[in-house]
């Protein structure tokens, strides 16, 4: 490590960022990722992100396939996952979409919530699974789509309350006109930083977590680096460090269920406050 | 904010979400959630009605429950009726014939009594009528002849013996 603990910290982070160059799986294994694919300047080859969101895409669509399959009378689930699919997808609605939007429009908005959970759920186990790589530590990825909640929450509003009424609707009736004139501007940018801070904490959850788990597995290297033991490195210290890693691996996995779960809640809560203005 | 690589600008990225994320709604929508959402549409639907249904028979039940204790309930009343009716009667016509019979004693002891009173009459009227006859044989006989104690009395015994034998 040439680089001294300044070079460990870009170590790091360059195994938690993206990575353009190649999909290292474990130490001997690796998928080189070195084409480019330009539209109109944007680099669109797959990145190892990239390739997390294409592996979520196949396992959603397959293990949903299994997952929605019912028994011979259609009236339960078959199978232990597809009764755990079902309870997720219920709890989506009952606990999360339905408060929100309420009952009826939930029915509607059920098959987008439901997406938008399981997306991101699978997206960061799949970052749980040591040389797999998440993607929903990614500010790119978290950024569009937060991008795309706010267009869905505000098509919605113009959907349900026309154009005008909702961004009429925007700031609170029965305001005095000079304060207005300051709540207006706070009340519409009210609207992006809310969904500006959807995207900063599921990246910035999702990254630390990640900066963790790498900074205790790499804490034997740490150790050997700074006072040259190798017998204290790899006979106390890693031993400890990977115990460690696995408590921490554990929480995340927690984590990656409550990350998803908060950002389909807001999102839903953005949806509903955008078509039941006033409420 | 360039030097970290966490924090690099890569529109590609984003793209792929977006596109990757339309594609997971509408496939997800057409193989998942439609069948599931229905499943659990139909579902709930069948324990919905299987509640009503329930629910029916049971306010069904209580309503038959109730009228067959309204029956139970006329009939006993009717049962009683019909032997408090019986009884009223049968106690009447038991007093008629206990009145009648009172009735009928009577009368035989009211006629008994009269007979009885006629009869001791008749015989007082006789006996008058025999002491009289006797009286005024035994004055005729004292008058006509002149009599010692001895024959007097045995005059007299003869007239007490002639009354026994005539009875």
């Amino acid at each position: 490590m040439e680089g001294g603990l300044s070079g460990l910290g870009e170590f790091l982070l360059h195994h938690v960022a993206d990575n353009r160059s190649a999909w290292r799986i474990f130490p001997g294994v690796e998928i080189p990722l070195d084409g480019s694919f330009r539209v109109a300047g944007v680099e669109l080859y797959p990145s190892l992100h990239v390739l997390m969101l294409l592996l979520a895409l196949v396992l959603l669509v397959a293990l949903l396939r299994v997952g929605v399959r019912r028994g011979p009378d259609g009236f339960l689930p078959r199978g232990r996952f597809a009764s755990a699919v079902e309870a997720v997808v219920l709890f989506v609605r009952d606990d999360i979409v339905a408060p929100n939007l309420g009952r009826e429009l939930a029915r509607k908005w059920l098959p987008f919530f439901c997406t938008l959970f399981f997306f991101l759920l699978a997206l960061n186990l799949i970052g749980l699974v040591p040389g797999f790589a998440a993607a929903t530590g990614n500010p790119n990825f978290t950024a569009a789509m937060a991008a795309m909640v706010f267009v869905v929450f505000n098509v919605a509003g113009m959907v349900r309350n026309g154009p005008v009424g909702y961004w009429l609707g925007v700031v609170p009736k029965g305001v005095p006109l000079p304060i207005l004139f300051i709540l207006a501007p706070i009340e519409l940018f009210g609207l992006v930083t809310k969904s500006a801070a959807l995207a900063i904490r599921l990246f910035a959850n999702m990254a630390a977590g990640h900066i963790v788990l790498f900074s205790l597995i790499a804490l034997g290297a740490v150790v050997e680096f700074l006072f040259g033991n190798a017998a204290l490195s790899l006979g106390v210290v890693q031993p400890a460090a990977i115990v460690f890693t696995v408590a921490i691996e554990g929480l995340e996995l927690f984590v990656a269920f409550l990350q998803a779960y908060v950002f389909t809640l807001l999102s839903a809560l953005f949806v509903g406050a955008a078509v039941h203005q006033g409420h | 904010m360039s030097g970290n690589p966490l924090l690099q600008l890569d529109p590609g990225v984003a793209i792929w979400t977006l596109v990757v994320f339309a594609i997971l709604l509408v496939v997800l929508k057409k193989t998942a959630w439609g069948p599931l959402l229905r499943a659990i549409d139909a579902r709930d639907e069948r324990l919905r009605s299987a509640m009503e249904e329930a629910e029916r028979v049971r306010a069904e039940n209580e309503r038959a429950a109730g009228e067959r204790d309204r029956l139970m309930r006329e009939t006993l009343q009717r049962a009683d009726a019909i032997v408090a009716d019986a009884r009223t009667r049968a106690e009447e016509s038991a007093r008629a014939i206990e009145r009648r019979a009172r009735d009928e004693r009577r009368e035989m002891i009211d006629g008994a009594e009269k007979a009885v009173e006629s009869m001791r009459r008749a015989a007082r009227e006789e006996l008058r009528t025999k002491v009289a006859d006797a009286t005024v044989e035994l004055a005729s006989k004292l008058l006509r002849r002149e009599l010692d104690r001895e024959s007097g009395r045995r005059v007299v015994d003869g007239m007490i013996d002639e009354l026994e034998a005539k009875g």
